[in-house]
């Protein structure tokens, strides 16, 4: 079942750096939240070739934190827009934005982020 | 010692930044042109990078592309074979077929798959020979 951060992946891949790790969560903080308004813009004006690109974005953003839950909803994303089917894409980008909360508050709450954040 | 690392993918970056970072200096661009930008400004200044890390998959201009001027601008500059730049190409795990176009018609030296592995990128620095075998003091 997949993990909000599945700590035993991303630290196995980091050789447990947890200096590395916080870094990197962080860079994910101050980036996702602009690209999921634009995904949303993107889906208001029906521009799946870039919600496609965007979602590819964010999988590989989500993948090298090991946050689950919010690349196995990027890949859905990505495919669902592949074959433009607005109505899913929809649902899905709803589930990115509340799942997006949730995980900024785990990381938050866990001390995963760096100090300045 | 200096790196480039040509990602449009925040988070990539700055891990390969923090990875990079206890061995040298780190350059970021964040696309294919400034890529190629930095890359001739190095070569002009004698100053060229050691390794460059290079995304397949961007926008605009892709990793193949850029792999492919970087060695015309060497080959114009008659940089000799053995001097050439190493190129480290990323890739993610769903686009093998772009890996080994680079390989074998690119001209690139390694490859790494994302999400990056830091035990695979302190090999490939053991393989250039800008880290030794036994420095883990760093890691």
């Amino acid at each position: 079942m997949s993990q909000i951060i599945n700590m035993t992946d991303v630290l196995d891949r980091l050789d447990g750096d947890m200096e590395i790790f916080r870094a990197t969560c962080s860079a994910f903080i101050e980036v996702v939240p602009d690209i999921i308004a634009e995904l949303r813009t993107d889906l208001t004006n029906g521009h799946f070739s870039l919600i496609a690109r965007n979602a590819h974005g964010l999988k590989g953003a989500s993948a090298n934190i090991s946050a689950e839950i919010f690349l196995d909803l990027t890949k859905e994303l990505e495919t669902q827009s592949k074959i433009q089917d607005n109505h899913t894409c929809d649902e899905i980008l709803t589930n990115l934005e509340n799942h997006y909360t949730k995980l900024a508050a785990y990381l938050a709450e866990n001390d995963y982020l760096e100090d300045d954040l | 010692m200096r790196f480039l690392v040509v990602e449009d993918d925040f988070t990539s970056r700055r891990l390969l930044q923090k990875m990079l970072s206890p061995y040298g200096e780190c350059d970021i661009a964040v696309n294919g042109e400034e890529a190629l930008t930095a890359f001739k400004k190095a070569l002009e200044l004698d100053n060229p990078y050691r390794v460059i890390y290079l995304d397949i998959m961007m926008p605009e201009m892709d990793g193949q592309q850029v792999l492919k001027s970087i060695r015309e601008m060497e080959d114009e500059a008659n940089v000799a074979q053995k001097d050439e730049i190493k190129v480290v190409m990323t890739t993610a795990l769903d686009s093998p077929k772009d890996v080994i176009d680079a390989y074998y018609r690119g001209g690139c030296t390694d490859y790494m798959v994302k999400p990056i592995e830091k035990k695979k990128v302190y090999s490939l620095l053991v393989r250039y020979g800008i880290v030794q075998d036994d420095d883990l003091t760093a890691w």
